[in-house]
């Protein structure tokens, strides 16, 4: 099946055929995490994956971050084909892949020491790098450090070392996973909110259905065994989004509908 | 005070704790002090506080004391530098590279199995009874667990943070410096301070087997003399020594878990 659509013009990201495979450590064979999958995402847009364990949603992000590389297929950013990770696209990690060893702003410049953006010195990275804490709504916690916080203060450290390198694409991976209901759903909330500032391509990994439509200008929905696309669905609820976005009855028609097609795979 | 679920809740915490461990102390050197003086033992073969003392401060007055300590301190200072450098270096590399575990491990393990102080006779036919062969000995104790810990810290980083710092586009040269080495900082500090105490005991024995100078020597002479006092004192010296460079090591530990957790 062909779940590809075409948006014009040319998209900021193509999957083209995408296979990933892990080897099995010990036992013969390998897993198929991904197959054949194709995927265009245009610019400006929010994506959403949603999918249960195991259907490589996050291989699928991964791969395109640059982190994975697939067994065959090809994804393209900007028509140019992704040989590894890039200054265009930056990774938000499930489980905050924060440095213990530093504060809140040196894990924020974290990314832009390694980059080294031209011509900026020590102080403007630090410079920048408060003003993204600020943005994610950390200011005064500037030098704490990471276990001194509580798990959504921690993400907004993810997601500020993301934005602080100013990239074209933000990758999502599971970020709000290990959050508890009420601090996921504020989240959500504040992301959109930053989101709607300059609206980078985002591509957003969750396992939450309500998550997924409420982010979303498109949510793509996978399967597993082997890992695939089997629909892609375009959201259309008006912005900026609210709690009150969750109560509507489009929501609701878009929650049966993915439960539907979730549904539809495990049967 | 933290729940702990194996004793009691202690009360007045950390004065109560101090005094009770102050009374031992003293309780101790009491008995030391009087119970030659009570004729229980025979202070010639135990000695006692204010003798020891005594004795210090007569060795301390005497010329060749000052000499001893600083053969002795740098055998030490040598052999365990060359065992940092080393240990450190070999054991981060280790981590870093399969191969070159694969390659080196037996070798290691057996080297860490084996009592190196039984080397003793065959590293002086080697290097002879001077300096050299007590720096050869802190060399070889206090390198093994250096390397044994740098090696495990580079093992322990989590994956997560070296895909964090490649998401970046991070260089190898930068995962390396920027979280491979500050992540396993604590642990490499760990094997220091376990390779301390190592290195000065191994020191302090190779002067004792074969020596011209050092406090090693000066214990075995003082032993054959029969000076317990005298003896009492420098192993005295050496286990404060010992004491306060592992709490040294021990704080700047502390130090990088509380920033680190």
């Amino acid at each position: 099946m062909d779940a590809r659509t075409v948006v014009e013009p040319a998209p900021h990201i193509q999957v083209e055929s995408l296979t990933i495979v892990y080897e099995k450590p010990k036992a013969a064979g390998a897993l198929i995490a991904v197959s054949n999958v194709n995927l265009d995402i245009a610019r400006g847009t929010f994506v959403t994956i949603v999918g249960p364990s195991g259907c490589g949603k996050s291989s699928l992000l991964l791969s395109i971050a640059g982190l994975v590389k697939p067994a065959s297929g090809c994804i393209r950013v900007n028509g140019k084909p992704v040989m590894g990770p890039g200054r265009d696209r930056a990774v938000v990690f499930q489980d905050f892949a924060l440095m213990p060893w530093r504060t809140v702003i040196d894990n924020v410049r974290f990314g832009l020491e390694l980059q080294r953006p031209p011509r900026l010195t020590g102080g403007d990275l630090t410079e920048r790098a408060c003003r993204y804490v600020e943005l994610v709504g950390l200011k005064g916690f500037e030098h704490y450090h990471p276990h001194q916080l509580s798990g959504g203060m921690r993400q907004r450290v993810g997601i500020a070392r993301a934005l602080a390198v100013d990239p074209e694409i933000l990758l999502l991976d599971e970020p709000f996973g290990s959050l508890d209901a009420q601090t996921r759903d504020e989240m959500g909330s504040e992301l959109l909110a930053i989101w709607e500032r300059n609206k980078k391509t985002a591509l957003f990994v969750t396992h939450g259905i309500d998550e997924a439509i409420f982010l979303a200008d498109q949510i793509v929905v996978m399967a597993r065994d082997p890992g695939r696309i089997t629909e892609i669905i375009s959201v259309d609820l008006p912005r900026p989004r609210t709690a009150e976005t969750t109560d509507s009855k489009r929501f609701i028609e878009y929650r049966k509908q993915i439960r539907e097609c979730l549904g539809r795979e495990q049967s | 005070m933290k729940f702990n679920e194996h004793s009691p809740p202690l009360r007045g915490g950390e004065y109560y704790r101090t005094l009770v461990s102050t009374i031992t102390v003293m309780a101790f050197l009491a008995v030391w002090e009087f119970a030659p003086r009570a004729g229980i033992v025979d202070a010639t073969f135990t000695s006692q506080p204010t003798r020891v003392v005594a004795a210090g401060l007569e060795i301390i007055r005497t010329g060749g004391f000052l000499h001893d300590v600083s053969v002795s301190l740098s055998e030490f200072a040598l052999g365990f530098t060359l065992a940092i450098a080393v240990g450190v270096a070999l054991g981060l590399a280790l981590g870093r590279f399969p191969v070159l575990r694969y390659a080196l491990d037996p070798p290691i393990m057996a080297i860490y199995a084996t009592p190196h102080l039984a080397l003793l006779p065959i590293i002086v036919v080697w290097l002879g009874i001077g300096m050299q062969s007590k720096i050869a000995v802190a060399f070889v104790s206090g390198v093994i667990p250096i390397l044994v810990n740098a090696m495990a810290g580079v093992r322990g980083v989590d994956g997560s943070w070296i895909a964090a710092a490649r998401s970046f586009s991070a260089r190898e040269s930068d995962v390396f410096l920027k979280v491979i080495l500050p992540a396993s900082l604590p642990s490499v500090i760990l094997g220091i301070r376990l390779g301390l105490s190592r290195a000065v005991l191994g020191v302090v024995v190779a002067e004792m087997y074969q020596s011209q100078a050092g406090v090693g020597n000066e214990i075995m002479r003082y032993g054959s003399e029969f000076r317990t006092d005298y003896l009492l004192f420098d192993v005295l010296l050496v286990s404060l020594f010992g004491l306060t460079a592992t709490s040294a090591v021990r704080a700047l530990e502390e130090r990088l878990w509380t920033a680190g957790e």
